[in-house]
């Protein structure tokens, strides 16, 4: 044993990149551009979390105020803009959004969401079923967001979805990953990558959404309502690398008692 | 003069106005308001429903009762 240490190699430390429909990123961290205080946190943030791929959403122009100065701080060639249809309660809606996203060169994919009401802003099956077959016969890359039902994950799939993006829990709620056994069966069902999309309020959320098998994390709040986003980012994106390298390695059964690390034999007194 | 509804308001536009016209209009408010200002690079625009593509504002007539839809892109998770 006379080896020096080596430093690990840039595939051990770096998870691999993720293809969706026909592009691919070397983050499978996708983050949200809203709910920042600034736009230079944002920037900021954005930068630490590694990500290539940020969320927007389409609103109705303040023409009075003027444009949101999100747009103007993100920089296009680095950052592919994912828009949402958030907000959104009815299919035709959320199809409507779409299609002004593409209006708006934002290209033909989208993050679907149909909501079912604004208290939970849980997803609305039937809505976004409808909108994703719509969306999908019109050329549209949908990646859809939805609840942890793995009946509905594979309908949305078999509708044509380039991904399906359970919750972890409700947007926004910071509960993290609340039915780890139904996303299970989501990821072990579904062939078209799996998302965790919505809930994650800490970097070890984001590690056990990798960990149970997901091909990535999309997340907003998390990030941005942190006390310090830039440091939460930077935790996030370590945090991912950690769930998916644990996921690959295979972790060790859950045992109810003890078994011993050291040999049992051979202990002084014995 | 006609009455539309733009972003959920009625507004009174001139006679035989065009989107083209009502964009213009509101880039003239927005530099009135003396903000950020308005780029109709970062518009995009529906009327009943369906979209109007940049190239054909000048040709798209408003008439009574239109439902107009301006939109823009924000932040957002």
């Amino acid at each position: 044993m006379n080896s020096t240490p080596t430093q690990p190699t840039p595939q051990t430390v770096t998870p691999a990149p993720i293809t969706l429909g026909d592009r691919t990123f070397h983050s499978r961290l996708f983050v949200g551009t809203g709910k920042y205080k600034d736009p230079e946190t944002m920037v900021a943030a954005l930068d630490a979390s590694g990500c290539e791929v940020v969320t927007v959403a389409i609103r109705r122009v303040d023409w009075k105020s003027g444009h949101d100065p999100v747009m103007a701080h993100l920089d296009r060639k680095r950052y592919t803009i994912l828009p949402n249809t958030a907000g959104c309660f009815e299919a035709e809606d959320a199809i409507r959004v779409a299609r002004l996203g593409r209006e708006l060169g934002l290209g033909d994919w989208v993050k679907l969401e149909v909501l079912g009401d604004k208290k939970t802003l849980l997803p609305d099956p039937v809505g976004t079923l409808e909108a994703t077959k719509t969306l999908v016969a019109e050329g549209f890359t949908v990646l859809a967001y939805t609840s942890d039902d793995p009946v509905m994950a594979l309908r949305l799939q078999d509708a044509g979805a380039t991904s399906v993006m359970p919750a972890g829990s409700p947007i926004g709620s910071g509960q993290g990953i609340n039915n780890r056994h139904s996303l299970r069966i989501i990821l072990e069902t579904l062939t078209v990558p799996v998302i965790i999309d919505a809930g994650v309020g800490t970097a070890s959320d984001v590690t056990i959404a990798m960990e149970l098998g997901a091909e990535g994390v999309l997340l907003n709040t998390g990030i941005a309502g942190a006390k310090d986003p830039v440091a939460m980012a930077h935790a996030m994106r370590h945090a991912l690398a950690a769930g998916y390298f644990a996921h690959r390695a295979g972790r060790i059964e859950k045992r109810l008692y003890a078994t011993a690390s050291s040999p049992l034999e051979g202990v002084l007194g014995e | 003069m006609p009455n539309i509804s733009l972003n959920g308001e009625v507004r009174t536009i001139p006679a035989n106005s065009s989107v083209e016209q009502l964009v213009a209009s509101l880039e003239a408010e927005a530099k009135e308001a003396g903000t950020r200002g308005l780029d109709r690079r970062a518009l995009a625009v529906e009327v009943n429903r369906v979209i109007v593509p940049r190239s054909t504002y000048r040709a798209h007539a408003l008439t009574e009762g239109d439902e107009i839809e301006i939109v823009t892109i924000v932040g957002g998770g």
